[in-house]
C-alpha cells in the first residue's frame, strides 16, 4: 500500500517549481494511461509530453521511505514533473487500473535489489559499524598547523582592535578587513571568517553613520569577544590534535567552529546516531544573516520518545539559492531509521536522510504537552547556564506549562506559572509572535496551556524575555510563524 | 550587584576606548579598588579582582587579552544575575471571539501571501484576488487561497493592506472582514482611516463588481468556515 503524502512529497521534490509543474499536468489530466502493480508498490503510466511520443513514468515503492521515480522525458531534474504528477494523480485517487510492471522496469528493480542485497552482505560481513575513514595523519599535521599560523594573524587583528579602541573602526580600516577576510580563506579557517565578515559588515554600518551607533559598537564588541573566544577554543583544540599526533575526527563543537562541515555518515561512525527516531515539528521560520547573506531555515522538533527539542538548520548562501533545496514547514510526524545529531547544547542540531511520514495523532499531542515543564525558575536555571558561555547559542527552545497569559497594567503580555512570571517579547528582526498570538481566539490558549517558548536575553536590560512560537493543543499544534 | 554592574560598564568602556588609555583610566581603577575588599568574602569577586590585577600589572602587548578575560569573566556573571520576572499584578485579556482560524500552511504557501499584503504590492494583490475569486468558485472547501486570506496569522496584514487606496482589492479585503463580524477588526480599520469620516459608508458599500465577490460570499452559510 502506497503511503504518500504531499508534504513528502514536496519534500522528495528538487523544488517548488517542479512540485507546481507536476501539478498543473495532474490537473490537466497530462497522463493517458495510469496502472498500480496488484500489491500496490509500484504505479506506472504514460504522459503526454512536447515530444513526439508519450514519456513513460513510473514510481517503485518497494523501500518506502526511499521512492525510486524513472522517467524517459530528457529532463535532468530528479524527480521529474512527470514522477511529480503521478503522485498528485495518486494522491486525486485518479482511476489507476492493475497491470503487471512493464519489462525494463521490472528488470531494473531487479537490479537495484541486487545491488542492495550485495551491499548489505558486505556491511555485515566487514563490521557491524563501518570503520571511520583512515586520515591522512602527515596532511592533517600540516593542515592543522596552517591553522594555527592562520589563528596567530586573527588573534594579532583582535589585539589590534583592542588596543585603537572598538570606536576606531571605522571606513579607512574597512578594505584591511576584507583583505584578512581573504587570507582567512588561504588558512582553512572559514569559521573564523564568517565571524570576521560579521565585524566587517558592523563596522560597514558604523561607517554609515547610523542612529543607533551605541547598539552597534555593542555588537561588534560581543562578535569580537565571540572571535576572541573562538581563536582560543580552536588553538587549543588544535595543539591537543598536534600534541598526541591524533587527528582522527572527534564529537566537538569546535570541528564546525573552525569551519568544518560535518558529514552524516562521519557523525553515524562516532556514534551521535538515534534509531527509529520519531519528531514533531513545533515551529518553522526562515532566517536571514546580513552580514554573510545567507538564509537558514530554522524548524524546531519535539521526540516523541524523550521530549528533546532539537532544531534542523538548512544554511542557504544566497549566491546558491539556486542550487540548494530549501526546507518547509511540516505538520507530519517524521519516522526517521537513522537521526543524527551534532555536537552542541540543550537544542541540538539534527540531520536526517531517509525518512517516513505518519499522520499525528491525538496520543502524540497528549505526549508532546506531557513533556512541557512545570518549573519557569528551573528552565531560567537552564538559559542562564547556557547564555553565560560566550560561544553558546544565544536562545534556547523549550516546551512550559502555564496556567494563564494575560496582561499587566502596563499592557504587556505576560505568561504566569504559579507564582512565577515572564514576559512574552519577541526577538529584534523577528515577526512580533505576541501581536500574532493575540489575534488567535484566545479560548483556545488562554489559561492552562501548554507554549514553546524561544527564552533570550536583552543584554542591555540583563532581562530575560520569552518569545512564543506555538500553542500545543490537544489537537493540535497552532504556530505564530509558519 | 550594583558595583558589579558599573564595572562592566567601565570595562565597556575601556574596550571601546582602547587599552592604549587604559593606564589614565582612574575610574576604573577605583572601582577595581571597591571590589579588592568584597573578595574576601566572595570567591567569584575574587576571581574579577585577580583578572583585574592581570590587567592593571600586563604589558601593553598582553593588555588587549588581559583586557577581554576580565570583561568575558564580568559579563558572565551578570549574565547568572539576569532577571526574568515581570512585576506587577497579571489581568485577563479579554475574550476575542474572531472568526479568523488556525490552518496548517506551510511557509512557502503563507509567507508569499503575507509579503505581498504586508507591502501593499497591489499588482500582486489583484492576481491573487482573482485566482481566490475563482477557486472559491469552483470549491471553495478544497481553495488553499481561501484557507490562507482566513488564516489569523494573515489578519493584520489584511489591515495593513487597507490603506486610503479605494482599489477594488483592498475594498474585498474589507468585505472578506466584513463578514467576520469581528468588531475589534472593525475598529481597528477605523482607526486607519483617520481623516475619513465616512467609513461605515465604505465598508457598506457595494459596486457591481465587489457585489458579486459579496454574493459568493453570501452562498456559503458563514458558521460553516468554523469547520476548516
Amino acid at each position: 500500500m502506497i503511503k504518500i503524502t504531499k508534504e513528502q512529497l514536496t519534500k522528495l521534490s528538487p523544488n517548488l517549481t517542479a512540485v507546481s509543474n507536476g501539478k498543473k499536468i495532474s490537473d490537466k489530466g497530462g497522463f493517458v494511461s495510469l496502472y498500480k502493480t496488484e500489491d500496490e508498490s509500484m504505479i506506472f503510466g504514460e504522459c503526454s509530453g512536447s515530444g513526439k511520443s508519450n514519456y513513460r513514468t513510473s514510481v517503485d515503492f518497494i523501500d518506502e521511505s526511499n521512492p525510486v521515480f524513472r522517467c524517459s522525458c530528457p529532463s535532468r531534474q530528479f524527480p521529474c514533473k512527470h514522477g511529480i504528477a503521478i503522485i498528485f494523480d495518486w494522491l486525486a485517487k485518479k482511476d489507476f487500473k492493475i497491470a503487471e510492471i512493464p519489462e525494463d522496469i521490472l528488470q531494473k528493480r531487479n537490479k537495484q535489489a541486487a545491488k542492495k542485497e550485495k551491499q548489505a552482505e558486505k556491511s555485515v560481513e566487514t563490521a557491524t559499524v563501518t570503520k571511520p575513514k583512515k586520515t591522512n595523519t602527515s596532511a592533517a599535521k600540516k593542515k592543522a598547523q596552517k591553522q594555527l599560523e592562520g589563528l596567530q594573524v586573527a588573534e594579532k587583528f583582535v589585539n589590534d582592535v583592542m588596543r585603537q579602541g572598538i570606536s576606531a573602526l571605522s571606513g579607512a580600516s574597512l578594505s584591511v578587513y576584507s583583505d584578512l577576510v581573504k587570507e582567512m580563506g588561504n588558512y582553512y579557517l572559514s569559521g573564523i571568517q564568517s565571524i570576521i565578515v560579521e565585524i566587517n559588515y558592523l563596522a560597514q554600518k558604523l561607517s554609515d553613520n547610523n542612529e543607533n551607533i551605541d547598539e552597534v559598537l555593542n555588537q561588534i564588541r560581543e562578535t569580537l569577544f565571540k572571535l576572541h573566544a573562538t581563536i582560543i577554543r580552536c588553538k587549543d583544540y588544535l595543539n591537543d590534535k598536534i600534541e598526541n599526533n591524533n587527528f582522527e575526527p572527534s564529537l566537538d563543537v569546535m570541528y564546525e567552529k573552525l569551519g568544518n562541515v560535518w558529514k552524516l555518515e562521519l557523525l553515524k561512525q562516532l556514534g551521535s546516531i538515534k534509531k527509529n527516531a520519531r519528531v514533531l515539528q513545533l515551529n518553522f521560520n526562515v532566517e536571514f544573516l546580513e552580514a554573510q547573506k545567507t538564509y537558514l531555515d530554522i524548524g524546531y522538533f519535539v521526540d516523541l520518545d524523550n521530549g528533546e527539542i532539537s532544531k534542523t538548520v538548512n544554511i542557504v548562501p544566497i549566491k546558491s539559492i539556486k542550487f540548494i533545496k530549501r526546507d518547509d514547514s511540516t505538520f507530519s510526524v517524521i519516522n526517521i531509521p537513522e537521526m543524527c545529531y551534532y555536537p552542541g547544547e540543550i537544542n541540538k542540531r539534527i540531520r536526517w536522510d531517509s525518512f517516513t511520514v505518519s499522520e499525528p495523532t491525538k496520543e502524540d499531542y497528549c505526549k508532546v504537552r506531557s513533556f512541557a515543564r512545570d518549573n519557569l525558575a528551573e528552565c531560567i536555571k537552564i538559559v542562564k547556564n547556557q547564555f553565560k558561555n560566550i560561544l553558546s547559542d544565544k536562545t534556547v527552545v523549550m516546551l512550559v506549562k502555564y496556567d494563564m497569559i494575560g496582561k499587566t497594567s502596563d499592557n504587556k503580555i505576560v505568561l504566569k506559572q504559579g507564582d512565577e512570571t515572564i514576559e512574552l517579547l519577541a526577538r529584534a528582526n523577528c515577526d512580533n509572535s505576541v501581536e500574532t498570538l493575540l489575534l488567535l481566539d484566545n479560548s483556545k490558549w488562554k489559561n492552562n496551556g501548554v507554549i514553546t517558548l524561544e527564552f533570550w536575553l536583552d543584554t542591555a536590560q540583563n532581562k530575560i524575555y520569552a518569545m512564543p512560537l506555538s500553542i500545543v493543543t490537544e489537537n493540535q499544534i497552532i504556530r505564530l510563524f509558519y | 550587584m550594583n558595583i558589579l554592574f558599573e564595572l562592566k560598564e567601565r570595562l565597556h568602556q575601556s574596550a571601546m576606548a582602547g587599552t592604549d588609555l587604559l593606564n589614565e583610566d582612574f575610574r576604573l581603577k577605583k572601582i577595581a579598588e571597591q571590589i579588592k575588599p568584597l573578595s574576601a568574602k566572595n570567591s567569584v569577586f575574587k576571581r574579577i579582582s585577580e583578572r583585574l590585577e592581570e590587567l592593571f600589572n600586563a604589558d601593553n602587548n598582553d593588555k588587549p587579552t588581559k583586557l577581554i578575560n576580565a570583561i568575558s569573566l564580568v559579563d558572565a556573571v551578570v549574565v547568572t544575575q539576569s532577571t526574568y520576572k515581570k512585576d506587577g499584578a497579571v489581568s485577563e485579556i479579554p475574550q476575542n471571539n474572531s472568526i479568523f482560524v488556525y490552518n496548517e500552511i506551510s511557509y512557502n504557501h503563507l509567507k508569499p501571501i503575507i509579503d505581498i499584503f504586508k507591502n501593499r504590492n497591489f499588482n500582486k494583490i489583484n492576481a491573487f484576488m482573482k485566482y481566490l475569486y475563482y477557486s472559491i468558485k469552483e470549491d471553495y472547501e478544497k481553495s488553499e487561497e481561501f484557507k490562507i486570506i482566513i488564516d489569523f496569522r494573515m489578519k493584520k496584514y489584511l489591515i495593513s493592506a487597507i490603506g486610503k487606496e479605494k482599489d477594488f482589492y483592498s475594498m474585498f479585503s474589507r468585505n472578506i472582514i466584513n463578514f467576520t463580524n469581528d468588531k475589534k477588526l472593525i475598529s481597528d480599520l477605523k482607526n486607519n482611516f483617520s481623516n475619513n469620516k465616512n467609513i461605515s459608508y465604505y465598508i457598506k458599500k457595494q459596486i457591481l463588481k465587489k457585489r458579486i465577490i459579496s454574493i459568493i460570499f453570501k452562498e456559503f452559510d458563514i458558521s460553516s468556515y468554523k469547520n476548516f
